[in-house]
């Protein structure tokens, strides 16, 4: 099973099972692949991308809002022990309410309070202890927000990682949007944030919705404006060791696949 | 759907919140407590109706992948205008709300021109699957059995399950395929999903759980030995499509 190359930037996409066979033929282009579902019992081309690529386990595994329970850690650990990617990936998010009822069904950030720290924290290192990994995690924009928080989400994050000693997996469309909506810069919104823990980018595009009657992230080839993004974090991360163009959907074309991770390539010059 | 959240803790706050953004209804009479300014709580009204949108045209997406490959795209419904106005009143996720989606996208499938033949239970198949993909809604704790919200038992004209392998397929679909079947549609409070063929006896069970019957009235109902009808409940329960006393 391949591994990332030390000492080398990893530039890879999300696995989108329907362009298999053209991610088999994008050697030297795609390092490496997310995995955000689990392949498909008739994904027959599954077996030749594992000996192919590096993979990332990049799947919903349970909201670290709540302990996750004894089936999803087992499944998390399988799915681990499957990838054997050098990291795990989870959220800051919290999308469904707790009796299960109810679902967003889509990322939705957590209240920025105490109680939700401590709560993250916690769940956080009964995964990480469960699948035998770093536990890398990702950030979540908001649309809104409730009168009610008690810190920014930048000192949430930076608390959660010298709490926890994880990893931050930045995505970089979803800051561009917190800013975008919080009238600040993505580079002003980023200033308290600890980019000493990144070790792996996400970069997308952003497209006009219309009902949010503004941009949201789409899947699209990341701007000039993310990629100038990236490279400004990737001088203040020196434990950055992957990109990944964060695309994951049924409508995903090859080329547009390749064309967001060539601009990455070449962004970054490797 | 309507059970009222008692906010104890921030965890709770966000169960409150969760529910604003998936209850239409909810945002509209402002019948909350939550800490939103009138500005935010317009903002909160665009993404709810954004969630909304993406939510459906994913399940239908995922739900009728079979009829796309010979008539037009179910979730092409979600941009139609008489999706907005659903929109404005939609629980996210519930029963009510996957049955009024199921009942625009096959009514919009039907108003072209038959595609080709088993097309009406084609979609009938998939409008059953729909409703247990776009329904999150779990049922409550129970004393007798019940029939689990979105659980469907349909009887068809056509052989699906072979249908379908010969559409992936891209094979002709021809007339030794009419074959009655009846198939169950559950889905687990965990999410997954099951499509099963079922015999005379399942079905009979099915649908004499009414939510009031004990399982030794549900076979004096039935006619069936009781153990029969043990073995036939445990079966539906593990498939989702039946809520027992040990689901609680």
């Amino acid at each position: 099973m391949p591994t990332m190359v030390e000492g080398r930037l990893s530039v890879g996409a999300f696995y989108n099972p329907h362009l298999a066979e053209s991610l088999l033929q994008s050697a030297g282009v795609v390092d490496h692949l997310s995995m955000a579902d689990p392949p498909a019992r008739d994904d027959l081309a599954f077996p030749c991308i594992r000996d192919r690529f590096p993979l990332l386990l990049h799947d919903y595994l349970g909201q670290l809002s709540d302990p996750l329970s004894e089936p999803a850690l087992a499944r998390a650990r399988n799915l681990q022990e499957m990838y054997r990617g050098p990291w795990v990936a989870e959220h800051f998010q919290c999308l469904h309410t707790q009796d299960g009822g109810r679902t967003l069904d889509y990322v939705f950030p957590p209240l920025y309070t105490e109680e939700f720290l401590s709560r993250f924290v916690a769940n956080a290192c009964v995964l990480r202890d469960a699948v035998t990994a770093p536990l890398v995690m990702e950030n979540i924009p908001g649309f809104f927000a409730l009168d009610y928080a008690q810190m920014t989400e930048a000192e949430f994050l930076r608390r959660f990682f010298d709490q926890t000693g994880c990893s931050l997996l930045l995505d970089l469309p979803h800051i561009w949007l917190a800013a975008h909506y919080s009238g600040r810069s993505p580079r002003e919104y980023l200033a308290d944030f600890p980019l000493d823990k990144v070790v792996e980018l996400h970069v997308a595009g952003v497209e006009q919705d219309r009902d949010l009657e503004g941009p949201w992230i789409a899947p699209t080839q990341p701007t000039q404006e993310i990629l100038n993004l990236a490279l400004w974090v990737a001088e203040r991360a020196p434990g950055l060791r992957a990109i990944t163009f964060d695309a994951f959907a049924p409508s995903l074309t090859m080329d547009v696949l390749l064309r967001a991770v060539e601009a990455t390539r070449s962004a970054f010059q490797v | 759907m309507k059970q009222p959240i008692t906010i104890r803790s921030d965890r709770d706050l966000q169960d409150a919140l969760i529910t604003y953004l998936s209850d239409a209804e909810l945002r509209r009479t402002a019948a909350h407590s939550l800490p939103l300014s009138p500005e935010q709580a317009q903002r909160a009204g665009k993404f709810a109706r954004f969630l909304a949108r993406r939510y459906y045209r994913d399940r239908l997406a995922r739900s009728f992948r079979y009829s796309r490959r010979v008539g037009p795209a179910a979730e092409s419904i979600v941009d139609a205008p008489e999706f907005d106005a659903f929109l404005n009143d939609c629980a996210l996720g519930s029963l009510a709300a996957a049955e009024r989606v199921g009942e625009l996208v096959v009514s919009f499938l039907n108003g072209s021109a038959v595609p080709g033949p088993g097309w009406s239970d084609l979609l009938e198949y998939e409008r059953a699957f729909f409703l247990q993909a776009a329904t999150s809604e779990n049922g409550t704790a129970c004393q007798v059995p019940q029939a689990a919200a979105s659980a469907r038992c349909r009887r068809f004209s056509w052989n699906l399950p072979d249908l379908l392998l010969r559409l992936k397929a891209e094979e002709a679909i021809n007339d030794d395929l009419r074959q009655e079947i009846t198939l169950l549609f559950s889905r687990t409070p965990h999410g997954r999903i099951y499509v099963v063929g079922v015999d005379d006896t399942i079905v009979a069970v099915f649908h004499a759980v009414d939510g009031q019957s004990n399982p030794a009235a549900i076979a004096q109902a039935v006619s069936l030995p009781a153990s029969r009808v043990e073995q036939s409940l445990a079966a539906l329960a593990q498939i989702g499509a039946v809520l027992t006393s040990s689901e609680k």
